[in-house]
């Protein structure tokens, strides 16, 4: 992507919304995790609503949006709000060049997955069994710990 | 952009309701129609919990999630 081309330095590229509700909520833990590795990553903040011809060129379709960069390639994107300890374990990891281990997926989101899933399973073996809902609710439960196992 | 418009607790219930809708309409708990109408009424809030976004919200232009809303006009 030319856009990220200049960025050479380890770079997490932002882009928000002012009205993105999840983006003012994460605004200020990213703020301060960015702090913690100034020296060693670069955070880029893009509003969408000034600059929508780069947000479009870089594929966003939701904020917020963090996209890690390395030597001006994109290495991951990252959609929906993360919570401080997530923001730091990317942090770390786009700083580190390897961000295979960063869940492209929100905890929250995995959370309710799985649990979702388990319940739905064992409502569906109380209920009859329905074979149905057990495959279901595995289904769900087995997604979200694959997105928590292999990110 | 951004399209959720539940909170974690918001998500969570829907997906309990959901699945306990299921429940009683799978499981014979309520039968009839009222009880197949249980059970596939039970897959609203269920997807709508595991999505994260309300279509209903969204018309009322109502959100869940506006923990950092608060916080703006509290002047925190």
């Amino acid at each position: 992507m030319s856009d990220l081309a200049s960025y050479t330095h380890p770079t997490l590229v932002e882009v928000m919304t002012p009205r993105c509700v999840e983006c003012r909520a994460m605004q200020p833990d990213l703020d301060t995790v960015a702090e913690g590795h100034r020296d060693m990553v670069d955070l880029v903040v893009l509003d969408a609503t000034k600059e929508p011809e780069r947000a479009a060129a870089l594929r966003v379709r939701g904020t917020p949006t963090l996209i890690a960069v390395k030597d001006g390639v994109e290495i991951a994107r990252f959609v929906g709000r993360r919570s401080r300890t997530e923001l730091d374990e990317l942090f770390a990891a786009v700083a580190a060049g390897d961000t295979d281990d960063v869940a492209s997926t929100s905890r929250s989101d995995r959370l309710v997955w799985g649990v979702g899933g388990i319940l739905l399973a064992g409502a569906g073996l109380l209920a009859g069994p329905s074979w149905i809902l057990v495959l279901m609710g595995a289904g769900l439960a087995g997604y979200a710990l694959l997105r928590s196992v292999a990110g | 952009m951004s399209f959720k418009n539940e909170a974690s607790w918001d998500r969570i219930a829907r997906v309990a309701l959901g699945v306990v809708l299921i429940y009683l309409g799978f499981s014979g708990t309520v039968d009839g129609g009222f009880g197949t109408f249980l059970g596939i009424l039970g897959f609203v809030p269920l997807i709508t919990g595991l999505v994260g976004w309300c279509p209903l919200y969204a018309v009322l232009n109502f959100r869940t999630n506006d923990d950092a809303v608060k916080s703006e006009t509290a002047g925190v």
